[in-house]
């Protein structure tokens, strides 16, 4: 913590819009009520955003500090930044801890918002307090979506989600969540203390925004400067599954460009970055979804069949074992050309099988129970890459 | 008209070439830019609080559909049509079918709403339709026949106002709302049932004429706050807060569902106000207001609305027009945006305006009243449209103009009225001149500002001669004016040259009005000609802006009529704000005076005291000395030819080095000769003697000194230094004697033995022909035996004595010893007694000293 200032000095990159940006360069947005400072038409933000009713007043960094700015309408105090380029309103946490994004991508109807829905309420209700990390909300967006777009349906309604629309067509859908990961510890004289803080950005992706190559360029950016890529594989597309499964689980309808994805976010990632002869230094967790509805095709003596206990770190043999199973798994149905990708261009990466729900809701659309099994797995492994999860048994 | 189509929803392929949400078909001629904003316009998500499995009655009932109208980037209008269909082609749900119109032009005469109602629309896919095969582009439509929606016909809007009874004053609040947020960028929300909310949009929308409502985005359910358009209903659970903040400050909400609502402020007749009680009471007065518009080229919302609305109330019923602030609105209103049709029958209407006992409550006001009345009574060519425009400028006149305010008003509508109705100005000119103010006792044309009084001196002249009452100038109105114009405190030359300056620059109106000017100036405290002098001041800064020609010919006008006072005060102007007087003169001279010739005979002394007055001190002398040259001087006045004479002499330069003195001081001398004037100092005697100084062969009495002492008192301290520099040496140097040394020197000193001791002791410093002359010992005697005390002479150069034995000490030093042996010889052979004696032995001492002295032996050698 004591290097707590060092993110400040990095270039952020906007949550909202991934351009990169210097702290310093930042406006502020007046943080007074509107009855004390009148809002006005951010014209920026109309034209990014579509929003052109009043909004509290952009202030200019020149002259202001490090850490606030004052509105000279109001001459309220201000800590709240905003992005150079679009106006939204960067998390509270920027450039003062390290931000972390993580893209969960796939293709259409490939589980993603399932997956993000109950992710985080995994890590928030189980996970986060056995490794002693708690996982917050840090704006009212994030707490007001999650809740109607993803909680609700699931947790309350017992439904499954709507169908997510193209972020090209609708801007709610490039909102990230954004969430604050704090790790809690014990110091040297066995006091608690808060060892590290994290801010985690989700982005929820519709898979039609990545079925070309325009979509992924205009929407999906951010795929670029993630930290960190979940990718949700349907294991239901996969033919060999189709074949041996033949009839014993409702099949959803084939889609053809699930195997173009990776090959496409591949192709973003290397260009943009210029890594088009290296190894792209992403960590990559290819994780299969809705793996209750293969589980008569898994033998059920593998790991994968059994649910994981990170206890006081990330369990490392766990996932070697899981991944080892999934790759295996993978070679028996036919599908070699995900595991030849990841590991040509991906110098992390590791093979999940995960289910969300429990169950397959296909057909009347219902979940009767929300049964998890190994949803963490992947974004706790990307956690351990980035150092911020010790590893808790390797062998 | 024709649209092109564009469909967006979730299918099995679409334009991606793939499944999942996208534009599925579309027509050509739709651009890619216009797609993307066309397929963000139309998303639609259901309220939060529906069902998320709703049947498909329960999607008719419970979902609306959402008619959004807008216009898009590349300018073209677009209407979209979204309603949600429930699950898609894999069985999820959220799927919607948004079927957008792209128009080819202007919506045929229905407002946006109408078209909810239009059979057209495509709501979904069925079964058949929804396959992997690549869908067919879409047609161009023909909406030529398209009709108005029957539900939302004025009998039908008013039916819904009227089941309850806030809700016309609701509708008003809510067109005020749509006013002020073309200001504020705040758009109107509308959260009521879905039925009730499209009749709200339906209302908002026909609470302005069609030109109007296709200027205002508008969207029969929102969800999503971010693309709101100008007026938005929702229904339930949307992205929408209708909280505090929301309402106060982002938008104009109505959210009827909680009863809650933005503050807007009150008016019981603005413009959304007397709509909505029409739409509520009488909808066929509202439809005849609507027709009524259509004359006008407006399409803009704005509370500006409300002057269409008066204006239609004047001309459809007849109303008696009220002055103030709204009839002025009014009138502009008109006055920019009525079409030529209506202007006609807004004549008669507005035209009362011009007669209201009241007038308008600003000047300005008039501007566009005018403009209006006159635009419309040469298009009608008939004269009492003209008499309308012509009555609104004497009320101006009236109103305005004669308590002192609206010169600038008067001044562009009077124009107006020239370059509108110029062929009648006659008509103007004689409403105008009928006007009791120009006569009127008790100087009230005198309180007004002085650029108004101008203004109107203009205006009454024109008057005048458009009435044919010659000679103009000289009419009782311009005369009453013209005293109004100088009667204020200012500067009797500005306010003529304003009046001047304010009538036509013509010789006939020039010269009566100065011939006015003059009479109203003279007073106890002025007398005739310093009035015309004032004048001509005034007057000639008016020439000084005309044409060489133009001036000339008013100045032989003056000449003719022998007004010398009006051309001298010309001068005295052009002299004043000369910044080189001699070169003003010399102009004067040749466009002026030599044009003149009974001017230059009668006034030349006038103008010569003047410009010498005028001209700085030293060079006076030269003009004087070229006016003795051609003779003026002769014909000037006593005073005048001494005090030329007097510069004149200033010009005589006393050394003789100086060729061009001789000329001056022979023509100074003769004319003072003739004149008998007496040169104070005399130059050209000062300058005889020191000419007689330099020549070697004259004599002491050539140098007239006993003539020249009253001459050198009276020159400046430098000339006298510089006359004995030249004269002193060669005046001591003819003297031998004990007492011409003390004439001469008694002579030059005039009274400033410090500026004589300077030059004197270059008399002893000069080396002589001979060792020790006549002189030298002549000087020696003479201050052996000075008496300071003695007599007067004596006493005034008693200053000299130390100058004096200086100089005998420097000749003594410079003598051989011989030579000073012969010295002391011819002294003694004097006999020099007592105090003389004295004097002798303690120079000789202190010569012996001086010669000790080794610096000064050197010194010695050198000068020896």
């Amino acid at each position: 913590m004591s290097l707590s200032f060092l993110p400040s000095l990095q270039k952020q990159v906007c949550p909202y819009c991934f351009e990169p940006y210097g702290l310093r360069s930042a406006p502020f947005r007046c943080a007074s009520p509107a009855v004390r400072c009148a809002p006005e038409v951010d014209a920026v933000r109309a034209k990014e955003w579509g929003d052109s009713a009043p909004i509290a007043r952009v202030l200019s960094p020149e002259g202001a500090s490090r850490q606030g700015c004052r509105c000279a309408t109001c001459n309220q105090m201000t800590h709240k930044r905003i992005c150079p380029k679009c106006h939204m309103d960067l998390p509270n946490t920027t450039g003062k801890f390290r931000n972390l994004i993580f893209a969960v991508v796939g293709a259409k109807e490939a589980g993603k918002s399932h997956y993000i829905a109950v992710l985080i309420e995994r890590i928030r209700a189980q996970v986060g307090p056995s490794l002693d990390m708690l996982l917050e909300p840090l704006d009212d967006f994030t707490i007001k979506r999650y809740r109607q777009d993803f909680y609700a349906p699931i947790y309350q309604q017992g439904t499954v989600i709507r169908g997510t629309v193209s972020a090209l067509a609708d801007r709610r859908v490039q909102m990230p969540l954004v969430y604050s990961l704090t790790f809690t510890g014990k110091d040297l004289f066995g006091r608690r203390c808060i060892k590290g803080l994290v801010t985690l950005v989700f982005f929820d992706t519709a898979g039609e925004d990545l079925d070309d190559d325009a979509s992924m360029n205009a929407v999906n950016r951010y795929i670029v400067s993630a930290d960190g890529i979940i990718l949700l594989l349907d294991p239901l597309q996969i033919e060999g599954v189709r074949t041996q499964l033949d009839g014993a689980t409702p099949l959803p309808r084939r889609n053809t460009e699930t195997n173009d994805i990776l090959n496409r976010i591949t192709r973003l990632i290397s260009e943009k970055r210029s890594l088009q002869a290296s190894m792209i230094p992403t960590p990559l967790a290819i994780a299969f979804s809705k793996f209750d509805a293969v589980e008569d095709l898994v033998d059920p003596q593998m790991q994968l069949n059994s649910s994981s206990r990170h206890q006081g770190g990330y369990d490392v043999a766990d996932f070697n074992a899981v991944s080892s199973e999934m790759q295996s798994l993978l070679g028996l149905w036919g599908e070699t050309t995900v595991a030849a990708q990841a590991k040509s261009r991906y110098r992390h990466f590791g093979f999940f099988g995960l289910t969300a729900l429990g169950c397959n809701p296909h057909g009347d659309q219902k979940i009767p129970r929300v049964l998890p099994r190994r949803v963490e797995d992947p974004f706790l492994w990307l956690l351990h890459c980035h150092g911020l999860i010790p590893a808790a048994r390797r062998s | 008209m024709k649209a092109l189509q564009l469909h967006y929803t979730s299918c099995r392929r679409g334009q991606s070439g793939n499944a999942g949400f996208q534009t599925r078909a579309l027509s050509a001629g739709i651009r890619p830019d216009e797609q993307r904003e066309i397929e963000r316009r139309g998303i639609y998500r259901p309220p939060r609080n529906v069902r998320p499995d709703p049947s498909p009655e329960e999607i008719a009932r419970d979902f609306p559909r959402a008619l959004r109208f807008y216009r898009l980037e590349s300018g073209r209008l677009a209407i979209t049509h979204s309603a949600y269909v429930g699950r898609d082609y894999s069985g999820r749900w959220g799927n919607f079918f948004a079927h957008t119109l792209v128009l080819l032009g202007d919506l045929p005469k229905i407002w946006p709403i109408d078209l909810y109602e239009w059979t057209g629309w495509k709501t979904g896919l069925s079964p058949e339709e929804d396959t992997e095969e690549a869908p067919t582009p879409l047609s161009e439509l023909d909406l030529a026949h398209l009709a108005p929606a029957e539900s939302f016909r004025f009998d039908e809007l008013r039916a819904f106002l009227l089941e309850r009874p806030e809700r016309p004053e609701l509708l008003a609040r809510m067109g005020r709302a749509v006013l002020l947020g073309r200001e504020s960028s705040r758009a109107l929300v509308v959260r009521d049932e879905p039925l009730a909310g499209l009749y709200w949009i339906a209302c908002v929308q026909k609470l302005f004429p069609l030109p109007h409502a296709i200027g205002l985005g508008s969207s029969t359910y929102q969800d999503d706050p971010r693309g709101s358009l100008a007026i938005n209903a929702t229904t339930g659970e949307t992205d929408f807060t209708f909280d505090e903040a929301e309402r106060r400050f982002r938008f104009y909400e109505f959210d009827l569902a909680a009863g809650n609502q933005s503050d807007l402020p009150q008016a019981a007749d603005d413009y959304p106000a007397r709509v909505a009680r029409w739409m509520a009471e009488d909808v066929e007065r509202l439809r005849r207001f609507y027709a009524f518009l259509e004359r006008f080229d407006h399409s803009e919302i704005e509370p500006a609305l409300r002057f269409a609305l008066g204006l239609f109330e004047l001309a459809d019923d007849g109303a008696a027009v009220e002055g103030g602030d709204e009839l002025v609105g009014m009138i502009g209103f008109a006055d920019r945006h009525a079409r030529p049709e209506a202007r006609l029958a807004l004549l008669e209407v507005l035209g009362r305006a011009a007669d209201l006992p009241a007038g308008l409550p600003q000047a300005e006001g008039y501007e566009p009243l005018i403009r209006f009345l006159a635009a419309g009574a040469r298009a009608s060519g008939r004269p009492e449209h003209r008499a309308f425009a012509f009555r609104a400028w004497c009320s101006l006149l009236r109103r305005h103009l004669l308590s002192g305010v609206g010169t600038a008003a008067a001044q562009t509508t009077w124009e107006l009225l020239a370059q509108e109705l110029g062929a009648h100005s006659a008509e103007l000119a004689a409403l105008v001149l009928a006007e009791p103010a120009w006569l009127a006792p008790g100087g009230r044309l005198s309180q007004l500002p002085q650029d108004l009084r101008l203004f109107l001196l203009r205006t009454v002249g024109s008057c005048l001669e458009l009435a044919r009452r010659l000679p103009v100038w000289q009419q009782k109105e311009i005369e009453s004016l013209v005293a109004a114009c100088i009667s204020g405190n200012g500067e009797a030359v500005e306010s003529c040259h304003a009046v001047l300056a304010a009538i036509p620059a013509e010789i006939e109106p020039l010269f009566a009005i100065c011939r006015r000017l003059r009479d109203l100036l003279r007073s106890p405290n002025r007398d005739a000609e310093s009035a015309g002098v004032a004048v001509g001041r005034a007057l000639g800064r008016v020439l000084s802006g005309l044409s060489a020609r133009q001036a000339a010919a008013v100045r032989l006008r003056l000449e003719a009529a022998k007004e010398w006072d009006f051309l001298f005060g010309e001068w005295l102007d052009r002299i004043d704000r000369a910044a080189d007087p001699i070169a003003a003169y010399a102009d004067y001279l040749r466009a002026v005076l030599t044009q003149l010739p009974g001017y230059q005979a009668a006034s030349f002394a006038r103008i010569a005291g003047s410009l010498l007055d005028q001209l700085p001190e030293e060079d006076r002398p030269d003009l004087a000395l070229a006016w003795l040259r051609g003779g003026e001087v002769d014909r000037f006045p006593p005073d005048l030819a001494r005090t030329c004479l007097a510069h004149a002499n200033r010009s005589v330069a006393l050394d003789p080095a100086s060729r061009e003195g001789e000329e001056a001081a022979r023509l100074v001398l003769e004319a003072a000769g003739r004149r008998k004037f007496e040169l104070r100092p005399n130059r050209p005697l000062l300058r005889k003697a020191w000419t007689a100084a330099r020549s070697p062969h004259t004599l002491l009495r050539d140098l007239h000194l006993d003539l020249l002492t009253g001459s050198l008192g009276a020159l400046e301290e430098g000339e006298h230094a510089a006359f004995l520099q030249g004269v002193l040496r060669a005046a001591l140097e003819r003297v031998g004697s004990q007492k011409d040394h003390q004439q001469v020197l008694s002579t030059l000193v005039a009274g400033r033995p410090d500026l004589l001791g300077k030059s004197y002791l270059t008399f002893f410093k000069s080396r002589p022909k001979t060792a020790w002359p006549e002189s030298l010992h002549g000087a020696l005697r003479f201050w052996l035996a000075f008496e300071p005390n003695g007599d007067e002479p004596s006493r005034l150069l008693a200053p000299l004595e130390k100058d004096g034995f200086k100089g005998i000490l420097f000749a003594l030093e410079r003598l051989a010893p011989a030579d000073l042996e012969k010295v002391k010889a011819k002294l003694s052979k004097s006999r020099l007694e007592g105090r003389a004696l004295g004097r002798w032995q303690n120079t000789l001492e202190d010569l012996k000293g001086r010669k000790k002295n080794p610096v000064r032996r050197v010194l010695g050698w050198f000068r020896r």
